[in-house]
């Protein structure tokens, strides 16, 4: 118990200790506190660290607590892998696509690729099964290539498994090509790119952006607290 | 009552006193043991604010403090508005 309490003594600030570390000490020995004097003297010097702290140091620590808490929280979201897959129209793109994305995006057709693909699993033993449709759709991307004269788009799907992503992508662009055939589509669509093999997470654990929200988390939620902390200890006028 | 720096100023202002002294009395006439991170806390506003000081001793790890005038006047003017909640209570109890 002794060596707690010489060790919580030490966590006052030095300038304090200087002053009355002897006795403080002095008190120790003579009152021979227990566990809740321990919490005590806990309290004190976590009390006396905070007062003695300058608005800069709060704002050093705020950012830094704003940081480690963004990668924690980055640490613990489950990596998502996207893959993508490239198709070709004979015409324009956008009008085409979104009419046989009425069909190649059906309820029932993702839910076959659902029941096919044994993907979100988790989900379907706690959601019905509608809710989980949702959750695939907000999953899945349909977008013109970035560049292109407007006749090839893609076909994208994130999910937490890269092998499940690319396997889904691929279905659902067959979905497309299929769908625009048996719609009796006048341009033909051709699969330029099959669906890849995601090597890298788009939610990496740590990233510059994600560092830099927590960053910026940190430096809004200790500003005004070191502002009102400078305003009291600014010597009156 | 359970102010530390108000309990302290009350311990003082019979005479010089180090922390455990303090400590010891405190517990006495107040039945409130402080534990010696609120003690010193108390200590240390107490100083900075100028109401006690440190007195010469031979004991140099155990410092006596006594009570400055201002604060006498802080205890004074804080017992003061006590006394009247205290007595405002009483006659509204026996009143009731």
């Amino acid at each position: 118990m002794k060596t707690l309490l010489r060790i919580l003594a030490r966590l006052y600030p030095a300038a304090w200790r200087k002053r009355y570390g002897a006795e403080f000490e002095a008190l120790i020995e003579d009152a021979r506190p227990g566990l809740g004097g321990a919490l005590d003297i806990l309290k004190g010097a976590l009390a006396m660290q905070v007062t003695s702290w300058t608005p800069s140091r709060v704002l050093a620590l705020s950012a830094i607590a704003g940081v480690l808490i963004a990668i924690g929280i980055a640490f613990t979201r489950p990596p998502k892998w996207a893959s993508t897959a490239v198709i070709q129209t004979d015409g324009p793109a956008p009008d085409r696509v979104q009419t046989v994305a009425q069909t190649a995006l059906s309820q029932n057709a993702l839910l076959k690729i659902l029941q096919t693909s044994d993907i979100y699993r988790n989900n379907l033993k706690t959601l019905p099964i509608e809710d989980v449709l949702e959750l695939f759709k907000r999953d899945i991307q349909v977008s013109l290539a970035p560049g292109d004269k407007g006749n090839i788009f893609q076909v994208r799907f994130t999910y937490g498994d890269p092998r499940k992503a690319q396997q889904v992508t691929q279905a659902l662009a067959d979905n497309f090509i299929e769908s625009n055939f048996t719609r009796g589509g006048p341009e033909a669509f051709r699969l330029v790119e099959v669906a890849n093999l995601p090597q890298q997470p788009v939610n990496p654990a740590f990233s510059g952006k994600i560092a830099t929200a927590g960053l910026a988390g940190g430096l809004l939620l200790g500003g005004p607290f070191a502002f009102l902390l400078y305003r009291r200890r600014r010597p009156p006028q | 009552m359970s102010d530390p720096v108000l309990l302290v100023l009350a311990s003082l202002a019979e005479g010089d006193k180090h922390g455990y002294a303090m400590m010891e009395d405190i517990e006495r006439f107040a039945q409130v043991r402080l534990g010696p991170g609120t003690l010193y806390g108390a200590i240390t506003r107490l100083e900075q604010r100028g109401w006690i000081k440190p007195v010469a001793s031979k004991d140099e790890r155990r410092q006596p403090y006594r009570i400055t005038a201002a604060g006498r006047e802080h205890l004074t003017s804080q017992l003061d508005s006590l006394n009247r909640v205290v007595k405002t209570g009483l006659s509204r109890l026996k009143e009731a």
